[in-house]
């Protein structure tokens, strides 16, 4: 019983604070993201195992998991609200070459971070050039050009 | 039309929004971002075990009995505990562990040994010795097995008792 209990919690309690920390967190890693969610990874290890070790175990644990990832994506399959609120939706923070600001401000998105996205995928100069920039549900920023 | 509630205004292209629930989300991550400070705040106040809010000290009416112990555990966790008793000089006391600690907790490791203990329907009877005024310390380490309010009491047989409560996290 304990296994599935244990995978449960460690799933919400990492689904909550993964939506706490905000899309761009994983969605830009840096060698230093990687390094803490190695961290995470070992911390939740234990508490996902506890004290048994079985192959037993590893697999409930596992099943476990997987069912919650399968359930999650068949809600939101059915129900489009759900779905938005699990992994948010996509944001527009550049329009017509001008940048949105309350809604950058919100998103917690600065300007360089614009930038260098339009650099990196569009090899875009100023923003002048940009039609639109948005913040896509895996916290990259798309940048579609005039 | 000010130029925040344009720019929070919907737009369907080229994506379809709903920045209503955006919003909400963003308050959710703001808010979300305090409860995380106040989380480790709490943490570094002792509220999940070892630290001020856990740390405390029971002294029985008689002065016969003080308890040191941890009001807050973390399940598999290891916490030590101080038992100091008064029996009367040159004999043996016994001290009696609740019922309910035995079933939230087991003993990792006891210094000293008692002279003898024994299983009873109040709980644990330890029979230690004291030195020449009678007084004894008992050095305990408990494993948390439990989850949950565990409202148990440490008697010294014959003299006085304290309540001991302790909460174990999951």
């Amino acid at each position: 019983m304990d296994a599935v209990l244990r995978a449960g919690a460690i799933y919400i309690a990492l689904m909550v604070l993964f939506r706490i920390s905000g899309r761009r967190a994983l969605g830009e890693m840096t060698s230093f993201d990687f390094v803490l969610l190695l961290i995470i990874g070992e911390a939740t290890q234990q508490a996902l195992l506890g004290d048994d070790f079985s192959v037993t175990n590893a697999i409930l644990v596992i099943v476990t998991l997987l069912t919650i990832d399968i359930g999650f994506s068949l809600l939101k399959r059915r129900s489009k609200r759900i779905g938005k609120l699990i992994d948010g939706g996509p944001t527009i923070i550049v329009e017509n070459g001008t940048y949105l600001r309350h809604r950058m401000h919100e998103a917690r998105v600065e300007e360089d971070d614009i930038m260098q996205a339009a650099r990196l995928g569009q090899g875009v100069e100023s923003v002048e050039q940009i039609k639109f920039a948005i913040i896509e549900r895996n916290g990259k920023i798309s940048i579609i050009t005039q | 039309m000010n130029t925040h509630d344009q720019e929070m205004r919907d737009r369907r292209h080229p994506v379809d929004e709903d920045i209503a629930l955006q919003r909400r989300i963003w308050r959710f991550e703001r808010g979300g971002w305090y409860v995380l400070v106040a989380v480790v705040l709490l943490t570094l106040c002792g509220l999940f075990s070892r630290g001020l809010l856990s740390a405390t000290t029971v002294i029985s009416p008689q002065k016969d009995l003080t308890v040191e112990y941890e009001r807050f555990h973390r399940s598999g966790g290891v916490n030590s505990m101080v038992i100091r008793s008064r029996g009367e000089p040159g004999k043996p006391h016994t001290v009696v562990l609740g019922n309910a600690m035995m079933e939230g907790f087991s003993i990792d490791s006891i210094q000293p040994q008692p002279v003898s203990s024994a299983g009873t329907p109040q709980g644990l009877k330890l029979t230690l010795t004291g030195d020449d005024h009678g007084v004894s310390t008992l050095y305990l380490a408990w494993r948390s097995d439990g989850l949950g309010l565990f409202k148990s009491r440490i008697s010294v047989e014959g003299g006085g008792q304290v309540p001991v409560n302790q909460f174990i996290y999951p």
